[in-house]
């Protein structure tokens, strides 16, 4: 039976796809974007998280040696010392979402997998994605599209709508940001668009000062005008949620300016509407 | 809004609510001089005969629908006979900083030279409230219920749309062919029903006098005017007052009218709860809408203007004067009227038509704290109509609130009516199930379950006060078992139920014999066929609530107790009982535990919502189906108003990491900051509730106004709504405003003074609230994006 290592799930998620949705997010990413908003997502294993912020410092936990086998629910009675990522099963994971399945009925929506980057557990994904198409569910992925072709193909059988999140046009700058270069990801987005009829949106963060330059705005433009299907184009300002969640893994990481990131997709916007005349263009969830 | 609406508007919005002595004057000289001289009905009706005769009426510039309750718009008048204040109880009404009154110097001056002096020891508070058990009183003081009729009528009422339809002349024919054929040979009751008969009588004189008079007001005032226009006003409402409610209104100008004659009626009358609520006022209104249309004597903008100017008259009746207990169940100048919009038609098919789009705009446009507004949504209801409902939420009012029609009519069904009867019911007050213009379903006070428990584990004693106030179950210390426990609480569930039911039905006869309201018993089928008042069954329905207030509190209380003492064994229950009644003094670590790894009600959790369920069924077998004392049944109704804030402050700490002193959860909602799941999980969790059994629940969602700001948003909370209701849920209501906005209006009261936030089955502005009301209503948990980490 496949297993999945699942750091979050999210029950009416409004950002992640059509209607009302429950997302579900894989740990595991091979992408170290600098700004990201779940790092506790990176590693492909459970993980302690201390949250100081919750912490009571009851020293209850003191006792325990703190391992990552060794944390239970119960060692601290605040949870600001827990375990993030759990195993579950197909099944779990299944139930789990359907329970709001009355919800994706009416409001037309459905699963969303996200992460993390999904495609490394994809195995789990196809499986979870076949038993959702038999129950008559929407499945949306949300993927950095960093996977070899093979997995990408496998996985899009079983998908009614992909959220493509592209990081950078530029494969320099993709590598100086994610740490790695994007010519998979442009592969992907490429078959994904001529050699499938799955919906898709592109999504690309704006982080101030880092990807939301002239330069990149070009390099984006040409990769958009390469698709033949494309329709949507979403831009998400960067807000600075992943800045608590990184301390609690004791992990650095810089902070951006979210004003400025909101002009930029502005900027953007009104740029990419004389190029992309056709193609919706939102910042966020939003027009 | 035409400027008169707009004049109309500003007036109402800054009219001071003061209180009038007016009432309380003249029914104390009219029981002087004739008390004792009739029977009780006869008495009561020429009480109500003298009020329409010599109150002063006022007719305001601009009006075209006239009559206030009291001398002036927002003047209260009070009800001696029922409540007699004492000067301190004006005191307090004139100097508190929440809902508080203006009492003019010679209010405390009358009230202490004819008022205080006659009615002392004679109104219905002085002389039934010691009647009541010692039992009674302990648990009363204690904060385990309250008493809906210590200062207030029982009411709750709702008219259907027989009122368009005959005039009081009418009635007074049907009354005379019932007197007439009174067999006063055979029927031992005859000469009770003829009291109650020619009282009735009595009263529709004394209504289409007080119409009457306004009619001439209205030519008097329009030959005092040189404004060639208003004159003509003033002529036009002269006319309609002479019409109305004495005969059967002929166009849209003469409905509202008529409407709003007889619900001032019935606030004159007596001070029954929930005012009075003209039910389903679009279905009502729509035929004379219509004609007036075609026959080309209305334009839709005159229509609308005049619809505004009975909506806004509801806002110049502030809720009469509550102090004590009674004010902190229900602190707020909302009188609870509530206009039920869409719905079904009595053959069951759609009754949303053009008029419940118009009143939807008109409420949007007026938007004042009164009167109180909801949508009725069956499977039937176009999908628009939900959608600008949720437009009109999304902008933050706090209004409408949403119903599930079909539930509703299930409900009605389940006790017994009619299934027209049922359809052309609805809801009232906040969230209570009723059938309109035919029953009588009163509110009888809220039970605070939550505070039963802590009885139960201090053995009967109330570990606040210290005092014995319960029977004794048994020690924490015997409980070997969660059966044991839970049996202990049946008990005490049962006889906490028991002791209020004996009081209620003392109360209730109290009225029926010695209060009774013959101008109410008119407008309510079948009290005239029956020749009974209504207060002593005759409505065609008698149903008798009482309120169970804190289902989240007592689920996840139950449920710590099941996981942590029972289960995990990490804590004796008489350690966690030591813990409650220090409240957690030195010991947060556990509170922590408790409140961090407990299932909790509202996260689709099957272990605690079996135990919501479990608690449901015993509240179901102790209250449902219960007889009162007029033929009726009692049923459960799971609505807290805002006495889930006085409640909390009755009730220790609580098993579920609840510090003493704070807000127990409110009706059927999870505890606040307990649904970690967001939106859909708290439906699944409370669709587990058999709601189709209950006369109401109440569920406050609070979102984050991100939500709602697109169309895909909107959809997605008509999608919820829908859903939920598809599960079997009866209301849901929303608060679209974020944390921050709350707290810039602490900050700043003056530049939110319209703010209007859902409290409990009604709006209030939000700076009007007291603080702790406000911070309960900061601690809803905020429905965004909800993530739950594993």
């Amino acid at each position: 039976m496949e297993k999945a290592l699942v750091f979050m799930t999210k029950r009416f998620a409004s950002d992640d796809g059509r209607g009302i949705r429950t997302t579900l997010f894989l740990k595991g990413c091979p992408l170290r974007c600098v700004w990201c908003h779940n790092p506790e997502s990176w590693t492909l294993e459970p993980q302690i998280q201390y949250c100081q912020e919750v912490c009571i410092r009851c020293e209850q936990c003191r006792d325990s040696s703190k391992t990552a086998e060794e944390i239970s629910d119960h060692t601290c009675p605040t949870g600001a010392l827990s375990l993030v990522g759990k195993w579950i099963s197909l099944d779990e994971a299944f139930a789990l979402v359907m329970r709001d399945r009355p919800f994706y009925e009416e409001s037309n929506g459905g699963v969303t997998v996200s992460g993390g980057e999904p495609l490394m557990q994809s195995q789990f994904v196809k499986a979870f994605f076949q038993k959702l198409g038999h129950a008559g569910i929407h499945r949306t992925l949300d993927t950095s599209g960093f996977s070899t072709l093979d997995i990408f193909q496998h996985v899009l059988q079983d998908t009614d709508e992909v959220l493509f999140d592209l990081k950078a046009g530029s494969s320099e700058l993709h590598k100086t940001i994610t740490g790695q270069g994007n010519e998979r990801i442009l592969d992907n987005l490429s078959y994904l668009d001529h050699h499938t009829e799955v919906d898709y949106t592109i999504r690309i963060p704006m982080i101030a000062g880092l990807n939301d330059c002239n330069e990149e705005l070009r390099h984006i433009q040409s990769v958009c005008k390469g698709l033949s299907r494309i329709q949507t184009v979403q831009l998400l300002p960067y807000h600075p949620w992943g800045l608590r969640k990184a301390r609690a893994i004791d992990i650095h990481q810089d902070t951006y300016d979210t004003h400025d990131s909101e002009m930029s997709c502005r900027r953007w916007i009104d740029q990419l509407e004389k190029d992309l005349p056709r193609v919706r263009l939102m910042i966020g969830g939003m027009k | 809004m035409t400027p008169r609406i707009e004049g109309l508007r500003e007036k109402s919005y800054h009219a001071t609510p003061s209180i009038s002595h007016e009432r309380a004057l003249l029914v104390t000289h009219f029981y002087k001089n004739h008390h004792g001289q009739f029977p009780t009905p006869i008495l009561r009706a020429k009480c109500f005969y003298a009020l329409c005769a010599d109150q002063t009426i006022h007719i305001g510039d601009d009006e075209l629908i006239v009559g206030e309750r009291g001398p002036f718009p927002k003047a209260v008048p009070t009800y001696p006979e029922l409540t007699c204040h004492s000067l301190e109880d004006l005191h307090v009404l004139h100097t508190r900083e929440m809902t508080a009154y203006e009492v003019p110097p010679k209010v405390f001056e009358i009230y202490e030279q004819d008022v205080i002096p006659y009615w002392c020891g004679r109104s219905m508070r002085d002389r039934v409230m010691p009647l009541f058990s010692r039992p009674w009183h302990m648990l009363y003081q204690a904060g385990a219920f309250t008493e809906f009729m210590e200062q207030r009528a029982p009411g709750h009422t709702t008219l259907d749309g027989r009122i368009y339809q005959k005039g009081l002349v009418d009635w007074k024919s049907e009354i005379a062919r019932h007197l007439q054929h009174l067999d006063r040979l055979n029927d031992p009751d005859a000469y009770t029903k003829q009291n109650e008969l020619i009282a009735m009588d009595i009263c529709c004189d004394a209504m289409i006098l007080f119409a009457h008079r306004h009619a001439q007001l209205a030519k008097k005032l329009a030959e005092d005017t040189d404004e060639a226009l208003r004159k003509q006003e003033l002529i036009r409402i002269a006319q309609v007052c002479e019409r109305v409610p004495a005969h059967a209104p002929q166009n849209l100008h003469e409905a509202l009218q008529t409407y709003w004659f007889l619900h001032l009626g019935t606030i004159m009358e007596l001070n029954g709860w929930d005012a009075m609520n003209p039910g389903h006022l679009d279905q009502h209104l729509y035929p004379f809408y219509q004609r007036d249309l075609q026959k080309g004597i209305l334009q839709p903008e005159q229509a609308k203007e005049l619809i505004s100017c009975l909506w806004i008259k509801f806002n110049n009746q502030p809720a009469p004067p509550k102090v004590g207990v009674t004010a902190m169940e229900s602190g707020t100048y909302n009188d609870f009227t509530n206009i039920n919009i869409g719905g079904l038609l009595s053959d069951g098919s759609d009754g949303v038509n053009d008029l419940s789009y118009l009143l939807l705009d008109i409420a949007q446009e007026i938007h004042l704290l009164q009167p109180g507004f909801n949508v009725q949504i069956s499977q039937k209801t176009p999908q628009r109509f939900l959608e600008k409902a949720c437009e009109i939420i999304a902008k933050g009012y706090g209004y409408p609130s949403v119903f599930n029609t079909d539930l509703v009519i299930q409900e009605m069904l389940g006790m017994g009516k009619s299934l027209e009867d049922a359809r052309e019911g609805g809801n009232s007050g906040c969230i209570e199930t009723g059938a309109f213009g035919k029953e009588a379903y009163i509110l009888t006070g809220y039970l605070n379950v939550p505070k039963i428990l802590e009885i139960t584990l201090n053995n009967g004693i109330d570990p606040i006060s210290g005092k014995k106030v319960s029977i004794e179950t048994g020690d924490s210390e015997l409980f070997d078992s969660f059966e044991d426990l839970y049996h202990a609480f049946e008990r005490q569930l049962q006889y906490v139920i028991d002791i209020k039911m004996e009081a209620n039905h003392m109360l209730e006869q109290a009225y029926a014999r010695e209060m009774p309201a013959p101008f109410l018993s008119v407008l309510i089928d079948d009290c005239i066929e029956k020749g009974l008042d209504y207060y002593d069954g005759g409505p065609r329905y008698n149903t008798n609530y009482i309120q169970c207030c804190g289902t989240g509190t007592i689920t996840d209380s139950l449920s710590a107790i099941q996981t942590h003492v029972y289960d995990q064994k990490t804590i004796t229950l008489n350690q966690l009982v030591g813990a409650l009644n220090t409240d957690f003094e030195k010991k947060e670590p556990l509170r922590q535990r408790l409140w961090n790894h407990t299932p909790f009600f509202g996260n689709d959790d099957q272990a605690a919502d079996h135990l919501m369920q479990r608690v449901f069924r015993s509240l179901l077998a102790f209250v449902d189906g219960r007889p009162n004392t007029k033929g009726g049944l009692y049923h459960l109704n799971m609505l807290s108003t805002t006495c889930h804030v006085y409640f909390g402050k009755k009730t220790g700490a609580t098993a579920n990491g609840r510090h003493a002193g704070l807000a127990i959860s409110d009706g059927t909602s999870p505890s606040h900051g307990a649904d970690r799941n967001g939106p859909t999980a708290v439906i699944r969790s409370l669709a587990k509730m058999d709601q189709a059994k209950t006369g109401g629940t109440l569920l406050n969602q609070r979102f984050s106004p991100a939500i709602f700001n697109n169309p895909e948003g909107i959809k997605r909370i008509t999608s919820l709504i829908r859903s939920y209701f598809q599960l079997g849920g009866h209301h849901i209501q929303f608060n679209v405003v974020d944390t921050q906005t709350l707290r810039k209006a602490q900050e700043d009261p003056e530049q939110y003074a319209d703010l209007l936030v859902r409290v409990a089955g009604y709006s209030d502005y939000f700076i009007h609230l007291d603080r702790s009301h406000q911070e309960e209503i900061i601690a809803r948990s905020i429905q965004e994006d909800h993530a739950t980490h594993l």
